[in-house]
């Protein structure tokens, strides 16, 4: 068996299944940004696995079956990120953590949203295409049901007490348009 | 009774004796041994030349106190790019060589060190610019700009 040619570099990016154990090991921003900006290929790699794309919450994670199911949800990191009221902060923590056990509601507060903190982010949260708007909230490994789907009403009822449940939420977009019309009516 | 060292003939030709035990971290060899039963004679180890071999082997004397890799996917699952210390040094050489150990690792299937060596390169894509990470690994930009600012215009909201 022979190597093909090129240098040991070229030959290991050049083949996807390294190349996707490498890319599995960047953290959620780097893998969204810099990497699929890097060359098609990498760009073809990040849409098209499997466990990219649920490293970057855009698939549900699948199920193992030799695995039980984890006792907590998996929040979104960067979307906590982006979005720290829509999430619940684990007790004693000043930050969401994707690791840690969580509360299943959040006391929200405007001020924290990104886009809030730089208003020059603005047009690149708000643009149709924004690659948030497809992410899942959390990921948890669907051993029966399939995701649940998005309850507008029950969110809504939500905003009133300052508590928002993220229990039944797949996306954060259709939530978020809603939000922004409640705000905007107040 | 099986003997407790091998010999293994690299791709450049020499021939290096090594422990049973430190040798089974390679399912290649393993499962090759199950095959084969005792053997005298140098297995040869086409792909991988003597200066890679010698590295892949001081990796798997190291960790040959280890548990056995069981071949699933879940420590794979942990999204951290920390490295033991010994592992850190080990991996400080220069890019070609990190990459050729990546190949070995993977051609001799040592689930650890294949771990190890693709946290390794994560490690050196993190933080950079698409430019600075073409420019360190020689990747040509093959996208038009129109591709380049559609998917800039998606992921921008994620940039710090």
């Amino acid at each position: 068996m022979n190597m093909p040619s090129g240098s040991p570099t070229q030959h290991t990016l050049n083949t996807p299944e390294l190349l996707e154990l490498i890319l599995s090991q960047l953290d959620p921003r780097t893998l969204l940004t810099a990497a699929q900006l890097t060359c098609r290929t990498w760009r073809t790699l990040i849409q098209t696995s499997h466990p990219l794309q649920e490293a970057l919450f855009f698939r549900p994670a699948r199920a193992i079956p030799t695995t039980p199911a984890p006792a907590t949800k998996k929040f979104n990191p960067l979307l906590a990120w982006a979005f720290p009221g829509f999430f619940p902060r684990p007790p004693g923590c000043s930050s969401a953590s994707e690791a840690a056990p969580f509360a299943s509601h959040a006391v929200f507060h405007w001020h924290t949203l990104d886009f809030v903190v730089r208003p020059d982010k603005c047009p690149a949260y708000f643009r149709k295409e924004a690659s948030w708007r497809r992410m899942l909230v959390h990921q948890q490994q669907q051993q029966h049901a399939p995701p649940q789907s998005v309850g507008v009403m029950t969110a809504c009822s939500g905003i009133s007490g300052e508590e928002i449940c993220l229990e039944s939420w797949v996306c954060l977009s259709p939530f978020f348009s809603v939000f922004v019309c409640v705000c905007n009516s107040k | 009774m099986s003997a407790t060292t091998l010999r293994f003939q690299s791709s450049d030709g020499v021939v290096i004796t090594i422990d049973r035990d430190v040798a089974q971290r390679s399912v290649l060899i393993k499962n090759l041994l199950e095959d084969l039963g005792d053997t005298t004679e140098a297995i040869p180890i086409p792909n991988v030349n003597e200066a890679v071999l010698r590295k892949v082997i001081e990796w798997c004397e190291h960790h040959k106190g280890d548990p056995p890799s069981t071949g699933d996917d879940d420590d794979s699952r942990r999204k951290t790019t920390d490295i033991d210390e010994w592992d850190q040094k080990f991996m400080q050489v220069d890019q070609e060589m990190l990459f050729e150990i990546i190949l070995a690792a993977n051609y001799l299937d040592i689930k650890g060190l294949l771990d190890v060596g693709c946290k390794t390169v994560a490690n050196m894509i993190k933080g950079k610019s698409p430019e600075e990470i073409r420019k360190t690994f020689n990747i040509q930009n093959d996208f038009t700009p129109e591709e380049e600012d559609q998917i800039r215009r998606e992921n921008e909201w994620a940039e710090e």
